[in-house]
């Protein structure tokens, strides 16, 4: 036995000896400099001739995303073949946020994409919020000034100076709009039914009631996730807050002069209540985001809350589909209809990397037009540089909205440092009513966001 | 005593019904990591009606397995090596008395068992090892992070304590008369009276580095480096929904260690856990 | 007394014992040691950057500030686990080690499986169990549609703290068990013949012979399963990732440290309180079980 134990540790060693020879070239096909050069402290800027110079990019994973910037990347190392771009994803959210506190202040990015454009930096409005990460990078000197650069022309001004520009200078990218405060459903169901697109809230709870009439489940959401819930509370927000005007509200929370239970935020709350209990999917508390697109193709729903991205992830899954998509209404007015969203995928370059001139390179050539039209289209971004061609999908079903087009509340919201979690994350949690949660009514839980942000006042 | 033969069967039925706990979902998933994706979402939990191991080598591929799995066989063999060794150049002294304040430091050990998170003045560290040391053992490397995962304290110092300190000491004196040297003493005395609860140890320390879910996350930024967890992330972050290449990857990750287990059980029962007891 | 020489060689033992403290000390005691320093600090993730003291506002952010009030459900939750994992883990893996040592026919196959989730980790055994309690047609749930439930398991914000600690015991009930075992093993036979002449019951056997005897196997396990529960944080984040009412004190610490802001103060004090709990647990567990040591 012994025997068989020393063998087996002295295998183990064999074969880790054997990974730290071979640790180069033959494990990672892609990798192409050798290791000294992706190791390298971030100070040794000095690369030994001959060999590529790396630019590290930070990403996370989504399929369809992930496809089209390898593809740009290799397109980048063809023209500029003394480059090499190692492009790292990870999981999304959470753990991506993880990943890039550690790696950029470490000096192992060149350049990385946050998950949104720059947002919640403190106003003069609110005494004591956090400063972000985006800024406090900013503030210490670790990301750099895009400013002179001349592809920023190739976007439109409002766009960099909304979701780009820090205390009069650009520095980041934000690399497309998304819409996300709508539906997708299918349009041979809605067809079966003789069911339109729903323009006012009334038409919607008509919607739902033949679906169900039907026995057909009308919505399925990601309530395991929790942020999928909050697009639909969301679109509901921006229409409904201070009579569609989110930003009064929101700086009415600091000054005192709007308040969590207001009968504004409460009907946004019971609105939400309305589609969980009645409309949505049993169990959509225990779905997790990952497997919500399939509750749609596999039509067990004929709608489901998500952003406008995941149409080509419903187009991969099943390409005969035909599918639409609507932002949710709120009221009876259809003038008043909304559709909310944010900037995505915001690059930002990094000056500890060790190779910032590669990393502006890249975003060059990633900013020029048809590079960038090919993003857009792969990634079903809505473009922010002008006369780009647009998707099918968005053509036809977002495009009709985008003159109602608004930024979330989500993006807008600036939070109080140490709030309560029935209002983290710049949202309001409708999954905390009841069934679900704890709280039976609207009210209730209004009346606790109420108290907590109360709690919350800076001392 | 002799239990009845009612008693007898209570038993049985009792073991039964837990085996069924704990063998049931891992039968399942592996039941579903045999299936088609289709097969999957239209009949999820029935019996694979035909073995689909092309899931295997698809997720094999897919989750980079064969790089990561070689990353992992390097750490989980060096830090369980180096722990160990460590673990008894710590513990035999201790056990003796033959270092000024054991009794403190064998405290000290055991404390590290749960200090306060020592993570971020450990990323400090390693910046400051990778910047101004040698950039191979810190931040970013394989050294680095194995230097932060070897051990000598903790769960496996303390059975080891334990265990020596049944072992009589007569042996010492008779070894020290023999003219045997402290270190030919630990390596071919020691070692070998001990071999239950190193295989203990062993196991011990292979699980905690194999299934390390956060540590390379922290300390090791490119993909080169990446051990075997980070496929199954990689692979659950591309794959959500698809249950049966999750299942493979699922099936990939645990099957090494299950296998090292099987090997030294044996070891781990009988008598090994005895160590703990002792202290 | 030390019997291998004297001189130079009787510093072998504190020459290699320099060797595992220098690992010790340089790798987890010392940056714990900084922790604990970082806890009355600003100091943010950004090396180089200059920090200033704070006195205790980082304390006092825990315990008086806009969220106090789930630090402290986190606190109550963190207790609740550890109770309830302590006891039931301990008590079924007793119950499960006696049963085995009774020689049933193919013990070494129970103990092997019972073990094999230890095996697994973290990783695999919450991918088992989000397979298995699927809201959604997931076999759990067809099971519990036989008596006319439904649950949405890890997203359900009254169960899913409930069924994390089922995953725990699960996993670890095997190691406990193991444990006993060993001890149990330590029983001498005749023991139980001398008292099977005098009559006694089953019951009394196990509380006058066998229990005594393996105290010390009692010890270990309730502390490993203490500091064990005290600190776990992995299940937590591979299952619900603390959403659903499921976060106890080791989360919060994880989710500050990794995933919150670049500040690092906060975590830090967090870490530091939750080393004091598991100190004062561990030291008020230590003093009940020697009492009981003492009294048989």
């Amino acid at each position: 036995m012994t025997r068989k134990l020393a063998g087996l540790l002295a295998l183990c060693m064999l074969m880790a000896l054997l990974a730290a020879c071979g640790g180069n070239g033959a494990n990672k096909p892609t990798n192409g400099g050798n290791t000294p050069s992706t190791t390298a402290p971030a100070k040794d800027k000095e690369q030994p001739s001959g060999e590529k110079k790396v630019i590290k990019m930070l990403g996370w994973k989504q399929s369809t995303n992930n496809t089209v910037i390898e593809s740009i990347n290799k397109k980048f190392e063809e023209k500029y073949p003394e480059y090499k771009v190692e492009y790292v994803t990870t999981a999304p959210d959470d753990e991506y946020k993880q990943a890039y506190k550690t790696r950029v202040p470490a000096g192992e990015v060149d350049i990385f994409a946050d998950l949104s454009a720059m947002r919640l930096s403190p106003s003069d409005w609110t005494p004591g919020a956090k400063v972000p990460d985006w800024q406090q990078f900013i503030d210490n000197g670790l990301i750099q000034d895009l400013s002179d650069q001349a592809f920023i022309k190739n976007y439109n001004e409002a766009d960099i100076k909304d979701g780009g520009t820090y205390q009069d200078k650009v520095y980041a990218i934000p690399a497309g709009k998304v819409a996300m405060g709508g539906l997708f459903y299918n349009k041979d169901i809605f067809a079966k039914y003789d069911l339109k697109v729903p323009t006012t809230w009334s038409e919607f709870i008509n919607v739902n009631e033949v679906l169900l009439q039907n026995n057909v489940t009308p919505i399925a959401m990601a309530g395991k996730d929790k942020w999928p819930v909050k697009l639909a509370a969301m679109n509901l927000q921006a229409q409904l807050l201070a009579d569609g005007n989110q930003s009064e509200f929101i700086e009415g929370l600091w000054k005192g002069t709007s308040k969590f239970n207001d009968p504004d935020a409460i009907e946004v709350l019971e609105k939400m209540k309305t589609i969980q209990d009645k409309y949505t999917i049993n169990g959509f508390m225990g779905i997790d985001y990952g497997t919500l697109t399939s509750y749609f193709t596999g039509e067990k729903v004929a709608m489901m809350v998500n952003g406008v991205w995941e149409a080509g992830a419903v187009q991969a899954a099943k390409p005969d589909m035909n599918f639409g998509y609507f932002p949710l209404p709120a009221t009876d007015d259809p003038a008043r209809i909304k559709l909310i969203g944010k900037y995505d995928m915001t690059w930002y370059v990094t000056n500890n990397g060790g190779n910032t001139e590669g990393a502006i390179k890249w975003l060059e050539f990633f900013s020029q037009p048809e590079i960038y039209q090919e993003f857009v289209q792969a990634t079903g971004f809505l473009p922010v540089q002008p006369n780009i061609a647009t998707t099918e999908f968005l053509d036809a079903e977002v495009q009709p909205y985008m003159n109602n087009f608004e930024v979330a509340y989500e993006i807008k919201m600036i939070n109080r440092d140490n709030i309560g979690q029935h209002l983290e994350a710049e949202g309001i949690h409708t999954e905390y009513l009841a069934p679900g949660g704890e709280f039976k009514t609207a009210k209730e839980l209004a009346d606790v966001q109420q108290k907590e942000w109360e709690a919350a006042a800076p001392k | 005593m002799q239990p009845s033969i009612s008693a007898k069967t209570i038993s049985y039925v009792f073991v039964f019904v837990l085996l069924c706990i704990y063998l049931v979902p891992i039968l399942l998933v592996f039941n579903v990591s045999l299936k088609s994706f289709e097969d999957y979402l239209n009949n999820p939990f029935s019996i694979a009606s035909q073995f689909n191991f092309s899931n295997y080598t698809e997720a094999w591929k897919q989750g980079n397995f064969s790089d990561y799995l070689l990353n992992s066989l390097l750490y989980t063999g060096v830090t369980t090596v180096v722990s160990i060794i460590l673990a008894i150049f710590a513990a035999f002294p201790i056990a003796r008395g033959y270092i000024a304040w054991g009794g403190f430091f064998y405290l000290l050990f055991v404390m590290s068992q749960f200090l306060p998170n020592p993570v971020v003045a450990q990323y400090r560290l390693m910046l400051f090892l990778r910047d101004n040391v040698h950039s191979d053992i810190g931040y970013n490397s394989k050294i680095g992070y194995m230097l932060l995962r070897t051990s000598g304290a903790g769960l496996v110092f303390m059975m080891f304590v334990g265990y020596i300190k049944s072992i009589s000491r007569e042996l010492d004196e008779a070894a020290g008369i023999d003219g045997a040297g402290y270190l030919r003493f630990l390596f071919q005395i020691i070692m070998p009276l001990i071999k239950p609860i190193i295989a203990t140890g062993v196991i011990l320390t292979v699980i905690g580095t194999w299934n390390d879910l956060v540590g390379p996350i922290q300390f090791l930024s490119s993909p080169e480096h990446f051990p075997i967890t980070a496929g199954l992330k990689e692979f659950r972050g591309q794959y959500g929904n698809n249950w049966p290449l999750l299942a493979c990857a699922v099936m990939i990750v645990a099957a090494p260690l299950v296998i090292l287990f099987l090997f030294i059980q044996k070891y781990i029962v009988n008598g090994a856990l005895a160590g703990a007891i002792k202290s | 007394m030390y019997p291998f020489g004297r001189g130079v060689t009787r510093l072998w033992p504190y020459l290699l014992f320099a060797l595992p403290m220098a690992f010790y000390l340089m790798f987890l005691l010392g940056p714990s040691i900084f922790t604990v320093i970082y806890s009355f600090t600003d100091v943010i993730n950004i090396p180089g950057k200059a920090y200033q003291f704070v006195g205790l506002d980082n304390y006092k952010d825990i315990f008086f500030a806009g969220n106090s009030a789930e630090r402290i459900d986190s606190i109550k939750r963190t207790l609740q686990f550890t109770f309830i994992v302590t006891i039931v883990q301990n008590g079924l893996a007793l119950l499960v080690a006696v049963v085995i040592n009774q020689k049933l026919l193919g013990d070494k196959l129970y103990r092997s499986v019972f073990f094999l989730p230890v095996v697994l980790g973290v990783a695999v055994v919450a991918l088992i169990w989000t397979l298995m309690f699927d809201p959604i047609n997931g076999p759990v749930n067809k099971f519990y549609s036989l008596f006319n439930y439904s649950d949405t398991f890890f997203g359900s914000f009254t169960n899913s703290f409930g069924y994390i600690i089922f995953v725990q015991i699960w996993m670890y009930m095997g190691h406990s068990m193991l444990i006993y075992l060993a001890g149990l093993q330590s029983v001498p036979k005749d023991l139980y013949e001398a008292g099977y002449i005098d009559g006694t019951t089953r019951w009394q056997s196990f509380k006058k012979i066998t229990f005594p005897l393996i105290a010390p196997a009692f010890t270990v396990n309730i502390l490993l399963s203490i500091i064990g529960a005290m600190q776990t944080f992995d299940i937590i984040l591979a299952t619900t990732d603390g959403q659903f009412n499921s976060r106890t004190m080791a989360y919060d610490v994880y989710k500050e440290t990794f995933r919150g802001s670049l500040e690092m103060g906060l975590p830090s004090a967090l870490s530091v309180v939750q080393f004091l709990f598991i100190l004062l647990f561990v030291i008020v567990a230590i003093q009940l079980l020697r009492k009981r040591e003492v009294e048989y």
